[in-house]
């Protein structure tokens, strides 16, 4: 009887050591950039990215979401899993992201799944940048992204419908302005018009 | 005698032990099998150029549909890896990571005197004799990925710079 007993404590001692222990790793991994990271608006972002300064939670939710990612001092990315209200980003939703252009030698916005690759669309249109955008030649003209599962008019980034999404911001060989001020510089707005399972406005 | 507190200490303990083993292995664990991806795709006797992503692109989370990638696989356990390209006229960047996914080494195209880069990756307790004036990247793990980006902007552009990237080499330089 006494061995039974040790013999179910012990299993009860490694499935909670097991649980608990690999629980709240991936919690604190899939956290750790927007915990110890750089927040502007909807945007986050960590100048440990690629770095081997990098704390083990922030590589190791690098590494699940952004592998092979650059250091700080090639490339900035910030990712936003949210709109400006802080309501998650979801397929069944139009939103608009508005912006000017971003003092880097090159910059892109990119729709991701919840799978964290791209998604399919008729348009094979995954991103717009500031070429696509028209910026080069217009450097200070106010640009509009439509993120939605149905078509638009003008600028349509496709997202899934039944599916959350994510939004990365690039930006390669960014100015010391940027650099210098992450948690201030001007980023895209990214504002919700309205979605199609509860017709709700904002 | 209550032997309670001690199977308290031992959960905590191993709980703790569980912890930090699974947050120090999903990075190596990621990259090898990334690794093995790009192996099975062709990266690992050659360069493997691939064109832009799109949605079938499964190798890597989070790639960028504006980058054509190419890949080589390092193994400093068989010698050191003399990296050899020319340099497009757009943006361009050589990049190497280390087997944590650390990016232990960048430079693009702006940052190259000319329109050639060579690079030698090598262990910092490897002596290479032949290579004097190269530049010398450091990789703080045997196996590694070399990864250069090319930015393209539409198709007749990838179709104009593809030829050029496809000059690039990764040779693994014998003891």
């Amino acid at each position: 009887m006494s061995r039974f007993s040790t013999l179910f404590k012990l299993i009860g001692v490694v499935l909670f050591a097991l649980v608990i222990g690999a629980g709240s790793a991936w919690w604190m991994i899939l956290g750790a950039v927007q915990a110890s990271g750089v927040q502007n608006g909807p945007w986050y972002t960590s100048t440990a990215i690629g770095s081997a300064a990098s704390d083990p939670y922030t590589r190791a939710q690098i590494a699940l979401t952004g592998l092979l990612a650059l250091n700080k001092s090639e490339a900035i990315y910030f990712t936003a899993t949210e709109d400006g209200e802080g309501r998650p980003l979801r397929g069944s939703c139009t939103y608009e992201v508005t912006g000017r252009n971003l003092a880097a030698r090159w910059w892109s916005i990119t729709a991701y799944g919840s799978d964290h690759y791209l998604m399919g669309n008729e348009a094979e249109r995954y991103s717009y940048n500031v070429a696509s955008l028209g910026l080069r030649f217009a450097p200070i003209a106010k640009w509009r992204i439509n993120v939605s599962a149905e078509e638009q008019q003008s600028n349509w980034l496709p997202v899934k419908a039944n599916d959350f999404f994510s939004l990365t911001l690039r930006l390669y060989n960014p100015s010391q302005q940027i650099l210098g001020n992450l948690e201030g510089v001007g980023l895209p707005e990214i504002r919700r018009l309205g979605c199609s399972s509860d017709g709700a406005t904002s | 005698m209550k032997t309670w507190p001690l199977w308290i200490a031992a959960a905590f303990v191993l709980t703790v032990i569980v912890h930090i083993l699974t947050t120090l292995l999903v990075p190596p664990a990621i990259m090898s099998v990334a690794m093995i991806r790009m192996a099975d795709a062709g990266a690992a006797d050659r360069v493997l150029h691939t064109p832009p992503p799109d949605a079938s692109s499964r190798t890597v989370v989070r790639p960028s549909p504006d980058l054509a990638y190419s890949i080589c696989l390092f193994d400093m356990s068989e010698g050191p890896m003399l990296v050899k390209a020319t340099v497009p006229d757009t943006y361009w960047s050589v990049s190497a990571f280390a087997h944590n996914t650390d990016n232990f080494f960048v430079v693009n195209d702006q940052q190259i005197q000319g329109d050639k880069l060579e690079l030698l990756i090598r262990r910092e307790k490897d002596e290479v004799a032949g290579f004097e004036g190269i530049p010398v990247s450091f990789a703080p793990t045997d196996k590694g990925v070399v990864l250069m980006r090319m930015l393209v902007t539409d198709r007749d552009n990838y179709l104009e710079l593809d030829p050029i990237r496809r000059n690039a080499t990764c040779e693994t330089l014998s003891r």
